[in-house]
């Protein structure tokens, strides 16, 4: 391991190198044609940079205020101020292309020659279905060498969109269906099945603010299959004005991140009252917001919404409330230092219980969480040579939550210990013999506090331009909730192992710092060929200077070169790295019980007796763990088709050796059985225990519950995104998109396994004892999945109308799943010692005693098992082939004037739910269940 | 006009046509079947067949025909479908010496027949087979598996038990007697049909053993019983279909601290068991569930263990050898879909039929029990015994143990 993490740190030294020498020779054959100039002299002369000033207006003569100027491909940016002017300083000459954004308008993209320091004035007209550019599908990034998906405002309102999670259908290769609201959703992207160490890896970024997870602790012991990542559902789609999903190699901005980026903006500027109200027979989806202009005190922003959900309408038994209040202030503090400041608010209550109809027998799960979060972001145009535009954000966010838990503890065989210990030793302990409910209570308190400081500025130099962004971040997550705990600890919700209370508070905070450098380099060859360049390194360090410190540098490099006018080729590789979280580094404790005394007289209760013993093992922190990392390579390219369409094809792979899992670490321990003999009975009064005379004395062998990186994800791919441009007489765009995706998982943790309880006497097997651990080769087994599937999205869009309609059709060609289970001879045991033996091809004939020790022959006088029966061999090996199925939904949106609209959707809309086998069953499955819905929304603007 | 007359006439002819095409012959209709019986397999005699009651059953419905002189029964309009045929006779044990030419002491025998699921499509002639099978003194009399509900409506599967029944004139010592319970996987791991290809059906597959402590002769006066069972403590505070256990004669002893164990009742002695952690009897309260009661010199622990048929790994169930049974019954699982036979793991020779509960998934405090024949010299009753649990079980939610009905 550690010779691989030298070799790729040496391995990207190496690129990093070659990068620097191809960048001098880029300068110096820039340089050439005015050799006495040096670099330095270039830059400070500012005869070759002008002053772009631009005004923009919107279609009622009224300045735009905060919107949102790029010049490209200078990739520079400007925000309008409070008289709606924004201004470029240093701007090479040349022809540019002006994009501005702004919320509610429709982009307004221009060409300006600049030759000298110029002034413009734009107006931008309001966005309406009644001009001929609606986009509402997601669409490639054209700027960036990586590859990023860009889904607009228009794509979520047609969409209908409730939260972030419906607006990942629109990536390729993510099968259509409902967002069920009732279930938390994470992020996955290429992967095709859900990965904790991917949806742990997943940075949702709102408004410069990344949402950390590393403050949330579970209790219990460690579950790969345990919700993990952002919920999506809890950040409402009405206040999203547009999402950037980054599904390749982000910018070395972006950190703390294994499998992809989601940069989400919120709508931010000047605004009708906007009302929306969504209803579909599963939930309802209510919002109100405005940008108010604060006449020259900058611009308030505000949005309310409401979403209510059932699973299922028919029988409510599961439902989820959410409420977000964003209130967003931007502010000119002078002409070069602008403000942004945002306070959100958001509350989300999933409940589990009993249909109201129904008896309600007390037993329910309520999950509130609380979440207040503060940013602000300042924008300094310093126009220094280093320092054009130095940016900060500061923000903080607090998270309560509170999981609520109340069911009757089943007890189906008559006795069950309530075991509270917290101590190694033995314990009387009480014990119920019926089922009785009980509450469990977990206070989670995450927190977590962000700074950043960023500095951009650019360099040109004949054809190449460098915009250059370093920038240091701190993080800081803690947790101070109570944890888990009982509502009455004599009635436990979990009474075994895994139900000790666990106080959050008591674990030590996260520090986290980051320190980034990017170059994005871009060579205008000529007029044909450009060559784009983003080559960045970003260096992250948790916990430093501590025993569980980690640190990992990740670089990463974009390229795209423009071969010909209608042809871009792009590929790129970097790393990205994931910290672990709190639940990684400080697990919680293992408990082990087992009973040491079951003495109950039926005729005599004040001498019944109950003893077990506890026995915990503290891990205390994973001090071996290190960061997840994931080396992404791509490579594809862009086309544009004669005829407007454009065609893009990408090819990816993912790989992450070391996703966080369990690590397979083994500690042992004596515990007594006290039979009658050990006892001392005296009718009607306490038994007592003789502890020195146990009549059975078993060695057990537990696991310490330890973490670590033993999970490995190779995801790869074939994405394809075609727009085959409108077909103008019948107002209708075709856009066909598709992915063969490919995930493979395995583990890399010590394979064990106890002795099969067959080849044990009873007196093992019935007391869950091994006399040895046996070992085999890990790494063997593994989950493998394929699919292939295209959507192709018809979008008639008729201006006159005032009205867009959409119909999906999503074809899974190939969906194959293989959970692959190797034959395995032992390769070694591990004794009662703990310490491990290899077995030999040549010991295979041989025996393992009950002792633990290796015997060429029987032997005598004890219990053995024969070395050769510890084979495991697996003949149900059958990959799973589905066959093809599809799905087809409809959406229609239309204007009602100025007023606002309707838009209204059918999923499955052919109501197609096939019984259908497999390769490996004749039996009728059934598919699609649940994709069938329908709803409408109206939206008001005031 | 001339056209139209010609359309009609045309339509008609058509319609005249395809009526005359049906053929409503091949309609479902009734039919006589007879049903032969065969003399018993193990008799060096005839024994006579005549005057003996054979019955079909399908759906529960039980239509019933005795023999004539030749042993045939001649069942007149029966709809074609799947019928269970079976029949039962005792004879005496003169009876029994003359056809077998044993001289053993036995109280008698019974002679009994049955063919599961037979499909009866037409008119025919059903062989039956019989078997002969001497009256044994101790019998699996009761088992209750199914498991109840608290009073909190939670599952509740610690009352659960098997009762053994002296049904014969003598007191019988049951020390050192074995019981097994019978592979009850989902996928079962050796049909009958895979017991016959490997071991021409002379094992029966055991997932768990017990023994009656050895030691000491533990004595069953003639209409005795024996109750074993997972905890020997009163049930009845838990729900109403539960059973007081206080005075069981035997209780597995659980070693995971999850049953009351109660030092009063002596101790199972544990063989092997298929599971890793549990030491009690794994009654499967939605079945399948078998029993088998044996006895043998034998060091059972270390009998033949097997995997699934055709696999080399997994689990592993001892191969208990047919010779050595005693008694053994079996119930099936009563699936919303009905009974599937196939699912069956005990042979003819040990169980020809098979018994179940009426809930689906268990929990409803019913109890599998053999039905009372008749009453023995002594007064004691004599539980019937054909080798066919379908004829000999009941089924009920208020037995008690140590009961049978009258």
């Amino acid at each position: 391991m550690n010779l691989s993490a030298s070799y790729n740190q040496r391995y990207w030294l190496r690129i990093c190198f070659a990068f620097l020498l191809s960048t001098g020779a880029t300068s110096g054959m820039a340089q050439k044609p005015n050799a006495n100039i040096n670099h330095r002299n270039t830059v400070a002369k500012k005869g070759n940079t002008f002053r772009v000033t631009l005004h923009i207006d919107d279609d009622t003569n009224q300045p735009l205020i905060l919107g949102r100027c790029e010049l490209q491909p200078l990739g520079v940016f400007a925000a309008t101020n409070m008289n709606g002017d924004a201004v470029f300083t240093d701007v090479p000459a040349g022809e540019w292309t002006l994009k501005v954004t702004y919320v509610g308008m429709e982009p307004l993209v221009k060409k300006i020659n600049v030759n000298g320091d110029i002034v413009q004035k734009f107006v931008m007209a309001q966005s309406s279905l009644a001009i001929n550019e609606v986009i509402v599908t997601a669409q490639q990034k054209e700027s960036g060498a990586s590859s990023n998906t860009f889904i607009g405002r228009q794509a979520i309102d047609h969409l209908q969109a409730t939260s972030l999670a419906d607006v990942m259908q629109l990536i390729p290769g993510q099968v259509m269906g409902n967002t069920d609201l009732t279930s938390k959703t994470n992020l996955q992207l290429r992967t095709l099945v859900n990965n904790n160490t991917s949806a742990f890896g997943s940075s949702v970024v709102v408004d410069g603010i990344p949402m950390s997870n590393n403050g949330n602790v579970s209790q219990g012991a460690f579950s790969s299959t345990a919700f993990t990542g952002t919920d999506l559902r809890q950040i409402g789609a009405d206040n999203i004005d547009n999402v950037e999903i980054i599904r390749g190699i982000p910018s070395a901005e972006y950190g703390d991140l294994t499998s992809g980026l989601v940069v989400v903006h919120s709508k931010a500027g000047v605004t009708p009252w906007q009302a929306k109200a969504k209803i579909t027979p599963e939930l309802q989806n209510y919002s109100l917001g405005k940008g108010l202009r604060m006449k020259d005190y900058g611009v308030l922003n505000f949005n309310v919404d409401y979403a209510k959900a059932w699973g299922d309408p028919r029988q409510k038994t599961r439902s989820f409330n959410r409420y977000n209040v964003s209130v967003g202030y931007d502010y000119d503090l002078t002409k070069k230092w602008h403000t942004d400041t945002k306070v959100k608010f958001m509350k989300a209550v999933d409940w589990t219980g009993n249909d109201p109809d129904a008896i309600d027998d007390g037993t329910y799960s309520r999950n509130s969480t609380t979440s207040w979060s503060f940013s602000h972001r300042g924008r300094i145009s310093a126009n220094k040579r280093f320092m054009q535009t130095l940016s900060y954000t500061a923000g903080l966010s607090l998270t309560y939550t509170d999981n609520v838990n109340s069911s009757y503890v089943s007890n189906t065989t008559g006795l069950l210990p309530i075991i509270t210990a917290m101590e190694t030793g033995y314990y009387s302990v009480p014990w119920m013999t019926t089922s009785y409910l009980a509450t469990g209570i977990t206070e989670c308190r995450p927190g977590n506090l962000f700074l950043k400081v960023n500095d951009a500025f650019s360099i040109y130099k004949n054809k190449t331009r460098q915009n250059f962004k370093v920038g240091l971040e701190y993080h800081y997550d803690w947790n101070n909730g109570r944890g888990y705990y009982n509502e009455n600890e004599s009635l436990p919700y979990k009474p075994n192992s895994d139900g000790r209370p666990r106080a959050f508070s008591d674990i030590p905070g996260l520090h986290q710092i980051n320190a980034y450098a990017e170059d994005n380099f871009c060579w205008e060859i000529n007029k044909t060929n450009e060559l784009k360049i983003n080559l960045g390194f970003r260096y992250t360090s948790m916990q430093p200077w501590s025993e569980v410190s980690t640190s990992s540098l990740s670089p990463r490099l974009n390229a795209s070169f423009s071969l010909t006018k209608w042809l871009t080729l792009r590929s790129g590789i970097g790393v990205n790295s994931k910290t672990p979280g709190l639940d990684y580094i400080y697990p919680d404790k293992k408990y082990s019980d087992r009973v040491a005394v079951n003495y109950m007289p039926q005729d005599d209760a004040a001498a019944q007796l109950l003893v077990y013993h506890t026995q915990v093992y503290d891990v205390k922190m994973s001090k071996d763990l290190k960061n997840a990392t994931t080396t992404k390579i791509e490579g594809g390219l862009d086309a544009k088709l004669p005829w407007g369409g454009n065609v893009s094809l990408l090819f990816y792979q993912d790989k992450t050796p070391n996703g966080f899992g369990n690590a397979t670490e083994y500690t042992t321990y004596y515990s007594n059985v006290y039979d009658e003999s050990a006892l001392n009975i005296v009718a009607g009064q306490p038994t007592t225990v003789n502890y020195d005379n146990p009549s059975r004395r078993d060695l057990v062998v537990m696991t310490t519950g330890k973490i670590g990186n033993t999970n490995s994800t190779v995801n790869r791919g074939i994405e394809m995104d075609i727009n085959f441009g409108e077909i103008k007489p019948i107002y209708t765009t075709f856009f066909l998109s598709g992915a063969y995706q490919y995930t493979k998982t395995w583990s890399t943790d010590l394979n064990t396994s106890s002795v099969r309880s067959a080849l044990l006497p009873a007196s093992y097997s019935s007391y869950k004892i091994t006399p040895f651990k046996v070992i085999y080769p890990s790494g063997l087994d593994y989950n493998m999945y394929k699919r292939f599937l295209n959507t192709l999205r018809i979008v008639t869009h008729i201006p006159r109308l005032k009205m867009v309609a959409s119909f999906t059709t999503q074809a899974i060609w190939y969906n194959w799943n293989h959970n692959y289970v190797a034959d395995k001879n032992p390769i070694g045991w591990i004794d009662a010692n703990l310490v491990s033996h290899d077995i030999t091809s040549d010991m295979m004939n041989g025996y393992i005693g009950m002792d633990g020790i290796y015997y060429a022959n029987k032997p005598e006088g004890q219990y053995s098992v024969l070395v050769s029966d510890l084979t495991n061999k697996y003949t149900d090996n059958i990959p799973t082939k589905n066959p093809v199925t599809w799905n087809m939904s409809m959406r229609l949106t239309k204007e009602l004037g100025k007023l606002g609209g309707l838009s209204v959707y059918v999923n499955n809309c052919l109501y197609y739910e096939p019984y259908l086998t497999n390769n490996i069953t004749t039996t009728l499955t059934q598919r699609n269940v649940g994709t069938f819905s329908f709803g409408a929304e109206l939206f008001l603007n005031l | 006009m001339n056209k139209k007359i010609f359309h009609t006439i045309l339509t008609c002819q058509m319609a005249f046509t395809l009526t005359g095409c049906c053929n409503f012959d091949d309609a479902t209709h009734e039919v006589s079947v007879i049903v032969q019986l065969q003399q018993p397999e193990d008799c060096v005699s005839d024994v006579s067949l005549e005057g003996k009651t054979v019955s079909i059953i399908n759906g529960g419905q039980v239509t019933s025909v005795v023999t004539d002189a030749s042993g045939k029964a001649l069942f007149h309009n029966i709809i074609p479908d799947m019928y269970d045929i079976s029949t039962s006779w005792s004879i005496s044990a003169d009876e029994y010496h003359s056809a077998t030419n044993n001289q053993d002491a036995v109280s008698g025998a019974m002679i009994a027949g049955s063919v599961n699921s037979c499909l009866i499509s037409g008119e025919g002639t059903i062989q039956l087979k019989t078997n002969l099978s001497a009256n044994r003194d101790i019998v699996i009399g009761k088992v209750y598996y199914a498991g109840s509900r608290d009073k909190n409506n939670r599952n509740y599967l610690a009352g659960k038990y098997i009762e053994l029944y002296n049904q014969s004139d003598d007191t019988i010592d049951v020390s050192g007697m074995y019981i097994g319970l019978t592979e009850a996987e989902s996928t079962i791991a050796y049909t009958l049909d895979n017991i016959h290809t490997a071991f021409a059906d002379s094992v029966v597959l055991l997932k768990q053993i017990y023994r009656i402590p050895a030691g000491s002769p533990y004595m069953v006066a003639p209409g005795g019983t024996v109750v074993i069972c997972n905890s020997a403590i009163d049930h009845t505070t838990n729900d109403d279909y539960e059973n007081d256990l206080t005075d069981a004669d035997f209780e597995v002893k659980d070693v995971t601290g999850k049953y009351q164990n109660n030092p009063s009742t002596p101790a199972m002695e544990m063989i092997y068991q298929i599971y890793n952690g549990t030491s009690v009897m794994n009654l499967v309260q939605s079945g399948p569930m078998g029993v088998v009661i044996f006895r043998t010199d034998d060091d059972v622990a270390s009998w033949q263990k097997v995997y699934p048929y055709g696999k080399t790994a997994g689990n592993q169930w001892v191969l208990c050898p047919v010779r050595h049974i005693l008694d053994g019954m079996e119930a099936l699982r009563n699936s919303s879909s009905g009974i599937d036979v196939k699912t069956k793991r005990l042979n003819d020779k040990i169980d020809a039929g098979y018994t179940y509960i009426n809930a689906t998934s268990g929990w409803n405090g019913e109890t599998v029990y053999r039905k009372t024949m008749k009453r023995a010299a002594d007064g004691h009753k004599i539980l019937v015994d054909t080798n066919n649990s379908s004829n000999d079980f009941n089924v009920s939610q208020s037995i008690k143990p140590r009961e049978y009905d009258e």
